[in-house]
């Protein structure tokens, strides 16, 4: 079972770090990089019309840069929340931030589609425990277990 | 007037002199003013015996060379041998002041060819009392009268007990835009913004049950409306007054629109700071997490051991650095004295504070009890309380020993929410702090010899402020290698 995951944060070097984690985990996943938030959407919004689920990357997870410019997280979930596919998938969203900001982790828990919060930077052990929130029953890093249905 | 030829008292008969001397206030007086007679009357008002003033000058009429204009009138009007009727005063031996109205009836003897002059009096010196002060009061009403009418600066507005307006000033012409005499009678409602009227009827009628119940006025902040239907903020003062028969109440209505003006772009700004403090903040640690991100990976690359051992320097000092610049929103907090009291739940801020801390370094190792007790609400600004929890725990969490073998790391958090205090002691079983120190513990800029915990002495300064500021006290007790014990009591002034 494979683990879509999608980045969306403005700064690269931040992508590039979560990206590396991601692939340290060993598990196996396909991650897909925006580096604003007007991209992400417009790709959310293509699956949505082009109906064409099965090939198409559908993402699990979302990790989500909170400070953004134009668009920032908050902005991009009032706009993910207009989409089709917010409803009829369940995709995990977490907020990202490097300031510990205790206003964002508030605002971040009070919106719907937000599962959690983590502070910047990303490495291996909060990755895991983010999958973990969703598979308790799980080992660390078996996440190939086949008969676990993760959408 | 003619003259009176008459010869009253001489010519009258006996009888009748007496009636008319005991029914009445008499003198007789000479051509020059000599008192040659005083009845019992007259004698009584002047307190004195009437011996005493035959003879003598009748003081009443003093003389013809009196400059005063009353008595040049008076003597050139009888001297004319015409009659002369006025009000005389003067005042009696004990010193009481006495009005007469006097009438003066000079009476000429033919045969002797002299004058005399017989005045007839009438007391009126209690009806002269209350019509001056009758006066006077007239006077002074018709003066506040007009200093209330012509203010055209304090809106004054007085409503009978029905709360139909009864006055209206000029003022209130002004700031409404109503004349007087469009609005008397209507009630004092409408003036009142109907955007907002549920609220400021709510408002008002609390007012209204404040001054009755307790003292005499209540203030509050409200928009009213124009004739024009514009609206504008106002600070309106509800006072009553008792008059004999009804209570009116009194509004004295003050335009704050410039002053609301103010307070709306003093919070603007102290937003756009704080959003502009945050970004600050933020665009500051965002690097050092990157760098963080960048040298854990690095790490992972197993280059060499060296380069390991240098990647954990580097990652440290950039921990250092972030701690740092997140702990710079402290300092507004204390700044911003806001007035936003809301009950405090402990439990939820201690769980939001661990929340927030859950990313320091082997905060997972740590054991932290926490023990709430809650037997009474305690009101107070959650953002403060949560920066207490915040610092002591980071402290506590800074300070821990060297992790080792049978050692587990603890921090003891406990709550007591009585009627009168709270009381919050945070302990833990860390490194402790040596007795020399323990007295700067508070002091700005003080931090501990331990070289390699993040932090910028700040932590315990902001809180011994707060706590201050809450009229609390904060008490620290310790024990080298044992633990550190901070207790803090803050008074509950609801």
């Amino acid at each position: 079972m494979k683990v879509n995951i999608m980045l969306i944060d403005n700064n690269v070097i931040d992508l590039f770090v979560s990206q590396k984690n991601i692939e340290k985990l060993e598990i196996d996943s396909s991650i897909k990089t925006f580096n604003n938030g007007f991209s992400a959407i417009s790709f959310l919004e293509k699956i949505n019309t082009e109906n064409n689920q099965q090939s198409m990357f559908i993402p699990d997870f979302i990790l989500l840069d909170i400070n953004m410019p134009k668009m920032n997280g908050f902005q991009f979930l009032s706009a993910f929340k207009k989409l089709d596919i917010s409803k009829e998938r369940n995709i995990k969203i977490f907020m990202l931030s490097a300031s510990n900001n205790i206003k964002f982790i508030e605002n971040a828990k009070s919106e719907r589609f937000c599962s959690g919060y983590i502070e910047k930077p990303i490495n291996v052990k909060k990755l895991n425990n983010m999958f973990k929130s969703f598979k308790p029953f799980l080992k660390e890093f078996d996440y190939h277990d086949n008969d676990v249905n993760i959408v | 007037m003619e003259a009176f030829k008459y010869n009253i008292l001489d010519s009258l008969e006996g009888d009748l002199k007496d009636v008319v001397s005991d029914n009445s206030i008499i003198t007789i007086t000479d051509s020059l003013g000599r008192i040659k007679y005083a009845n019992k009357e007259f004698c009584e008002i002047l307190e004195c015996e009437a011996n005493s003033l035959i003879g003598e000058t009748h003081k009443l009429f003093k003389s013809h060379l009196h400059t005063d204009k009353k008595y040049k009138d008076l003597w050139s009007t009888i001297r004319m041998n015409n009659k002369w009727h006025g009000v005389l005063s003067g005042k009696s031996t004990s010193g009481n002041q006495f009005w007469l109205d006097t009438t003066i009836i000079p009476v000429t003897n033919k045969l002797e060819n002299t004058t005399t002059h017989i005045a007839i009096y009438k007391d009126i010196t209690e009806s002269h009392i209350q019509t001056t002060q009758l006066t006077e009061r007239n006077i002074e009403y018709s003066r506040y009268k007009s200093i209330y009418q012509s203010n055209n600066v304090g809106v004054i507005v007085v409503t009978d007990n029905q709360g139909s307006i009864i006055e209206w000033n000029k003022a209130a012409e002004l700031a409404f835009g109503y004349l007087k005499k469009e609005i008397l009678g209507y009630p004092l409602s409408v003036l009142i913004s109907y955007r907002s009227k549920k609220r400021n009827i709510k408002e008002l009628v609390r007012a209204i049950d404040k001054i009755k119940y307790k003292n005499k006025t209540g203030t509050i902040e409200m928009y009213c409306v124009r004739k024009n239907e514009k609206e504008f903020p106002v600070e309106f003062t509800l006072n009553t007054i008792n008059t004999e028969n009804n209570n009116i109440y009194c509004a004295t209505i003050i335009d704050i629109t410039k002053r609301k003006k103010l307070e709306d772009k003093l919070k603007q700004q102290t937003n756009a700071l704080e959003i502009y403090l945050n970004r600050v903040k933020h665009d500051i640690v965002a690097p050092f997490a990157s760098a963080e991100g960048l040298l854990e990976l690095l790490k992972d690359e197993e280059v060499s051991e060296r380069v390991n051992t240098l990647s954990d320097m580097l990652i440290k000092t950039i921990q250092v650095g972030k701690t740092l610049v997140n702990n710079l929103n402290h300092e507004p907090i204390i700044a911003n004295r806001t007035n936003a009291l809301q009950i405090i739940d402990f439990n939820i801020i201690i769980n939001q504070v661990l929340e927030l801390l859950s990313g320091s370094k082997n905060f997972e190792l740590f054991k932290i009890n926490k023990d709430i007790i809650n037997y009474h609400h305690y009101n107070s600004n959650p953002e403060w309380i949560m920066s207490i929890f915040q610092n002591l725990i980071q402290n506590a969490l800074k300070y821990s020993k060297e992790l080792s073998n049978g050692y587990t790391p603890k921090i003891d958090i406990s709550v007591k929410s009585l009627q009168k205090q709270v009381i919050i002691k945070v302990i833990d079983n860390g490194a402790g702090i040596s007795e020399n120190c323990i007295d700067n513990v508070f002091n700005l800029n003080y931090r501990a010899s331990k070289d390699d915990a993040p932090g910028d002495g700040l932590g315990l300064y902001i809180v011994k402020n707060i706590v201050e500021n809450l009229e609390g006290t904060i008490s620290v007790k310790s024990e080298i290698n044992k633990g550190a014990s901070f207790e803090i009591i803050l008074p509950n002034l609801n």
